[in-house]
């Protein structure tokens, strides 16, 4: 199983009040993500890293090219087949802060996954043990402005990790964190990786996730490095 | 599944509580409307006041029109104000057919209850009043029970029917490139 990128180019028309402009996110760009391996992509801001996991997510339509999922190919594909194959395969943890304010942590993680075939009991019983291990299971019934930025930014990953994703798209995962959630969050991702999740987590800065993992670096919507071993941009 | 998402639709409802309200309230005054003029144009109907009917009709469209335009600009800014929920449940893979589905369950909870205190609420100000309505209603129809019940039954009928409709057009008009939008900080 895997998710394969062939020739993917990505422009983002921006309208404006004053003119419209045509903006380049991803130039030409294959690559394959298999089940089970672990990618971290680093490079400056504007570099094509948010462009390229959204792509991966099935978020983002190419401009040109073609994204295939397993068997699926997104461009020829009805929205409802590829909702479907993220909603049951992907667990996506975007770079900005994206919570309903009006929920509780707990809401927060249960409503976007249960749409899933999965009970509502087990789905509460897995938050649990997500906030748990993320040290956040005494707030499970606080709302998300009563807590500090890091915390927020672990109630996405626990929303993104509960429903046991075959495929882990992390944006900066680990920004605004102090080192202990930062080590909470990166144990948690190469606990998902060893039970057989394929991770691609972009990172602006230099981070050791602590496993065996592949390198790119990306700038201008080109990966122009990849490698075994981390490399500074 | 269906357990899962009425508990998601009624977390929303106990979550958002002033648009609820709004909507219950808005939903209490059209039913009401609806069904005092399904009444009125039940006793009209016979042949001594039949003239009286237009005037019963016109009134009947005009909360109608008034209330559904109401009813969809509150829909309209309530889903804009919901973007951004929306859009997170559309990036975790849920369906446009199962948010509607959500959507319109909870539409349906709250005009439901909405609509059922409208008709508890003129059957209580009807035989509570002895009004002149229910004599002439007794006075005309033997089965007088049967006419209340049928125009409530329409009265309820109808209320539904408006609230999948504006659902299904605010919808429909809110959800495009969502997603990508969220994920860009463009709201």
């Amino acid at each position: 199983m895997s998710i394969k990128l062939i020739s993917v180019t990505k422009i983002y028309k921006v309208k404006t009040s004053e003119n419209l402009k045509y903006i380049t996110g991803i130039k030409e760009l294959s690559i394959d993500i298999n089940e089970g391996q672990y990618i971290v992509v680093s490079g400056p801001t504007g570099s094509g890293k948010s462009t390229l996991l959204s792509l991966l997510g099935g978020i983002l339509k190419p401009t040109r090219g073609e994204i295939v999922y397993h068997n699926i190919h997104l461009s020829s594909s009805r929205d409802e087949k590829i909702s479907r194959f993220r909603e049951v395969y992907i667990g996506f943890i975007p770079q900005n802060i994206i919570l309903n304010a009006n929920m509780t942590i707990a809401e927060n993680i249960i409503a976007p996954n249960g749409f899933l075939k999965k009970s509502l009991k087990s789905l509460k019983i897995e938050t649990e043990k997500m906030l748990e291990k993320l040290g956040l299971l005494n707030k499970k019934n606080w709302f998300p402005p009563e807590l500090s930025g890091g915390e927020r930014r672990k109630v996405m990953v626990a929303r993104a990790l509960v429903k046991n994703p075959l495929y882990i798209f992390a944006d900066e995962p680990v920004s605004e964190l102090d080192p202990e959630s930062r080590d909470a969050v990166l144990d948690l991702l190469r606990e998902y990786h060893e039970n057989g999740s394929g991770i691609v987590l972009a990172t602006h800065s230099k981070i050791d996730v602590g496993t065996k993992a592949d390198y790119y670096i990306m700038r201008n919507g080109e990966i122009f490095f990849s490698g075994d071993k981390q490399k500074e941009w | 599944m269906l357990i899962n998402i009425l508990w998601i639709a009624l977390t929303n409802i106990k979550r958002n509580k002033h648009s609820t309200v709004l909507y219950f309230l808005m939903y209490l005054i059209l039913t009401t409307g609806i069904f005092s003029s399904l009444l009125s144009i039940s006793i009209v109907k016979l042949p001594p006041i039949g003239p009286l009917k237009d005037f019963f009709y016109s009134i009947t469209i005009l909360i109608l029109l008034v209330s559904i335009s109401v009813l969809f600009g509150l829909s309209y800014i309530n889903i804009l104000h919901r973007k951004t929920e929306i859009a997170i449940y559309r990036i975790f893979g849920v369906r446009k057919s199962d948010l509607f589905f959500m959507l319109s369950l909870e539409g349906l909870m709250i005009s439901t209850a909405g609509a059922l205190t409208g008709i508890t609420l003129t059957l209580t100000a009807l035989f509570g009043a002895q009004s002149i309505l229910i004599d002439m209603i007794k006075s005309i129809y033997e089965s007088y029970i049967k006419i209340i019940l049928f125009s409530a039954l329409r009265a309820l009928f109808t209320v539904m029917v408006i609230n999948i409709l504006i659902t299904v057009i605010v919808f429909a008009l809110n959800s495009k490139k969502e997603m990508e939008k969220l994920l860009r900080g463009i709201f």
